[in-house]
């Protein structure tokens, strides 16, 4: 009765685990997350998408009317907790991944960001819709914003200058600009003054440097940003802003020692700032050459070629400068067209160089004909704003000294370097930068412990080690250490055998013939003892000088003393093989 | 009867509970792993047209393959891919640090080596090398060019060949000069392994901080040890460790002490 009640407890327990278990695994959610429901024109706010439940990395797309989305990328926010209660650790993993867009309005209102939708481990989730309040700058008597063009319009590729000033008539901080329109353009600030005071300012997310300039009775800012519009149309640059923090009013605050002071208050302001706009004017047709091919500016070319003494189908390094050009990334057109016959030029040729308003190119060509005597002019038309015509920049010739006739091989010609290897195989030779790809699969899923621990503990590696020196110990073992003490075993047998055989020959013999006994008596010893040795007795060597003296030395011997004397030097015999052992 | 009824519903539960667990651990690690393959991939595509958002992705593949390595799977891969993401992070101490983590798993990967090689010649700090160690370098090229699963092997072949000789030698085969290369061999190799194996008790550091400064002491008290701060993926020695400070021995042989803050441990 009482296991089936602890059974039941258990049994509930399990039930509790179990569930618990079940329980504890997290559902899919999305959660869109404004940083502010109400923004200024021109300014931005954070939209968070927080997924829980899944650390799957997401990004989706949004379009949301009436505002510029930039995506500021992803991390994983996921939490881990361990509680222990009674004994009973329970780990709680909360998975979570969150990304984030930059929201810039481009027009005031009031803008709702739909449900987003994004497909999570096969589910998908929709987050609820938000609404965001945009509120349109109005101008300020303390503040402005101005904008000016340093012309009213101006051809593709020819610079214009835009002038930014923001002047301020109260204290101010975190001053950002918004200038819609400017995004697209092909832009860099110029450069300020030296003896001005610098600011760094933000504008649409960019710093720029701007010098202080005041004005009047307030104090300003400003900058001077080029501009090469690449693009016939307009540049309109209107619902502009300065958005920054300026004083609202003041609070009353204690400090340490208990004095009332004054404390600024900030508030965010924006304001709006002017329109205005520039024409972009397009290359004129008129008297249009047919080879332009959209070079405008101030151009000159010049051309240097080495060397200018060489052999028929020595390569030649001819590098071109085109200087002064409004748009450096212009496209040159092959050079075939502009050097003639007798040079050969290989279709591929080095990226060019660009430095400022200066575009080299480096050109590996050969001569393949000895009439050449020189690199001729090369000229490039060219439009030309300031004088709103067309033009031709030309390069001077350049002499040549064309020796004898060298073969010209079409690998010489397409400027692959040969190696020395009469097969013409080029030798590759390796980079030493960059790494190696990552490993995927099964791989990264196999638990390891380092190789140092797996050798160590390692059987197999043990076993290699230790099965070969064995092996020679054992065969050490049965060729030499063996067969010795079989021999010496069977010695010792042989030794026990030959005794025995004397004992048994010796203990029923007739002594009558005294002298002739103990002669066969004395060989037989000696033949044993020749074979086993003598064992090292003082009382047997004495017997045995008595035998020997009775034989050789004609001592007269009783039979009764022979047989004693014979039975005594069997029984030392005996004693000395004992002895031994 | 009932007893019995009672016993089999708790095995049953225990089972489906431990294989529901099992599986909710695999399945974890491999949801890990195909995000951080995911995000590295990211970052690689992005590598070029958006450094900022590439770099994003290289951190998420890092938690990613760092959150399945302290989830306990640990394999020479892992530490690799992880390396990978620090290099292309340009976190050249935290590159270094997992390759050699990796390394202890696997010597013998060639691709270890060689992005270890590459990292290590993105490490600003340049050391003098001492003489002895470059003599040292020259007369046993072997023990410290030869990896220590490459030395094992031929310790054992040698062992195999030395002992088989001396074997046929005591059959009656006259083999006394084939018995001296493998002896040799065999000598040279167990002492090298020897120093491998007493070397691996040795802990080993890299600098994981963008920089940082090498002290006479323990303390922020005393004297910088260098006229300039270290930078990110010097290797040292550990010599001895005190709460938040570590004594290392640099390759040219200084003793100077960090915060252990700024560097990481390759044997963790």
């Amino acid at each position: 009765m009482k296991l089936i009640a602890t059974g039941k407890q258990i049994l509930l327990f399990l039930i509790f685990l179990f569930t618990a278990s079940v329980l504890s695994a997290q559902g899919l959610s999305l959660t869109a997350e404004l940083s502010d429901d109400q923004v200024w024109l021109g300014d931005s706010v954070q939209l968070m998408l927080y997924l829980q439940g899944s650390e799957e990395a997401i990004s989706p797309e949004l379009n949301i009317p009436g505002v510029n989305v930039e995506p500021l990328g992803g991390t994983v926010r996921s939490s881990r907790s361990v509680t222990s209660i009674n004994g009973k650790v329970t780990e709680d993993i909360r998975k979570a991944y969150v990304c984030s867009y930059r929201l810039t309005p481009t027009s005031p209102g009031r803008i709702v960001i739909p449900s987003i939708e994004v497909n999570v481990e096969g589910q998908t989730l929709k987050s609820s819709q938000a609404v965001l309040a945009v509120r349109e700058p109005a101008a300020s008597d303390d503040f402005s914003l101005e904008l000016e063009f340093d012309r009213n319009a101006v051809y593709i590729d020819e610079r214009v200058y835009l002038k930014i000033g923001f002047f301020y008539g109260q204290s101010l901080r975190t001053l950002e600009l918004s200038i819609p329109g400017l995004e697209g353009l092909n832009y860099e600030s110029m450069p300020v003054d030296d003896e001005r005071e610098r600011y760094e300012i933000l504008i649409n997310g960019n710093p720029v440097i701007f010098g202080r300039d005041d004005k009047g009775n307030f104090a300003g800012l400003s900058a001077l940003i080029s501009i090469r519009p690449e693009m016939a149309g307009q540049i309109l640059l209107q619902r502009s802003t300065a958005s920054f923090e300026s004083v609202s009013g003041y609070k009353r605050v204690q400090d340490f020692f208990g004095r009332i002071q004054n404390q600024e208050v900030y508030s965010r302001t924006v304001i709006p700032g002017n329109t205005t706009v520039v024409d972009v004017l397009p290359f004129p047709k008129f008297d249009q050459p047919e080879d332009f091919f959209g070079l405008s500016g101030d151009i000159d070319i010049d051309v240097v070629v080495t060397p200018q003494e060489v052999h028929i189908g020595d390569p030649i390094t001819l590098t071109l400068n085109i200087n002064k050009m409004n748009n450096p990334d212009v496209a040159i057109p092959p050079l075939g067209r502009y050097l003639g016959g007798g040079i050969d030029i290989p279709d591929t040729r080095a990226s060019a160089a660009i430095n400022g308003s200066t575009k080299t190119i480096t050109q590996t060509i050969r001569i393949s004909e000895d009439w050449v005597t020189e690199i001729p002019t090369i000229t490039f038309p060219y439009f030309d704003p300031d004088a709103e015509k067309y033009k031709n920049a030309s390069s001077a010739a350049v002499p040549l000294t064309v020796l004898e006739t060298k073969i010209v091989t079409s690998a010489e010609l397409e400027g692959v370097s040969q190696t020395g290897d009469p097969t013409g195989k080029v030798l590759l030779e390796r980079k030493k930068e960059g790494i190696y790809h990552n490993y995927t699969g099964k791989k990264l899923l196999q638990d390891s412990i380092p190789v140092i621990e797996r050798l160590q503990s390692s059987f197999l590696i043990k076993f290699l080690l230790l099965v070969p020196p064995a092996a020679f110990i054992a065969v050490l073992i049965l060729t030499r250490i063996r067969p010795h003490i079989r021999r010496r075993a069977s010695a010792r047998i042989d030794k026990h055998r030959d005794l025995r055989k004397l004992k048994k020959q010796w203990k029923k013999v007739d002594f009558s013939n005294v002298h002739d006994v103990l002669k066969l008596f004395n060989r037989q010893v000696s033949v044993y003892l020749e074979r086993w040795g003598l064992p090292d007795d003082d009382k047997l060597i004495h017997v045995l000088e008595a035998l020997e003296a009775a034989v050789y030395g004609r001592v007269e011997i009783e039979p009764l003393q022979a047989q004693e004397l014979t039975a005594e030097i069997l029984i030392l015999l005996d004693e000395g093989v004992k002895d031994a052992e | 009867m009932r007893n019995r009824v009672i016993f089999s519903i708790i095995s049953v539960l225990i089972l489906i509970n431990i294989a529901a667990s099992l599986q909710a651990e695999d399945d974890g690690v491999e949801v890990l792993l195909e995000n951080a393959e995911k995000a590295f991939r990211k970052g690689n595509e992005l590598l070029d047209i958006n450094p900022e958002q590439a770099a994003e992705s290289y951190r998420a593949a890092v938690v990613f393959y760092e959150s399945v390595i302290s989830g306990g799977t640990v394999n020479a891969a892992l530490y690799y891919n992880t390396a990978n993401c620090y290099l292309r992070l340009e976190k050249i101490g935290y590159a270094i640090l997992n390759y050699r983590r990796a390394l202890l798993y696997d010597p013998f990967d060639r691709q270890i080596r060689y992005n270890l090689d590459y990292a290590r010649d993105l490490q600003k700090n340049d050391f003098e090398s001492r003489a002895e160690n470059e003599i040292l370098r020259i007369l046993f090229f072997w023990h410290y060019l030869i990896p220590f699963g490459w030395k094992t092997i031929v310790l054992i072949s040698a062992n195999l060949i030395f002992w088989t000789a001396f074997i046929l030698q005591q059959i009656g085969l006259r083999l006394r000069n084939t018995l001296i290369i493998p002896l040799i061999i065999l000598i040279a190799f167990g002492v090298s392994l020897g120093f491998d194996i007493r070397s691996s008790e040795i802990e080993y550091g890299v600098i994981t901080a963008d920089s940082t400064i090498g002290r006479l002491g323990d303390s922020l008290s005393y004297e910088s040890a260098f006229d300039a701060p270290l930078y990110e993926g010097v290797e040292f020695k550990i010599k001895q460790r005190r709460v938040g400070w570590i004594l290392a021995e640099l390759p040219d042989g200084a003793l100077v002490w960090f915060e252990e803050d700024d560097c990481g441990i390759v044997e963790e």
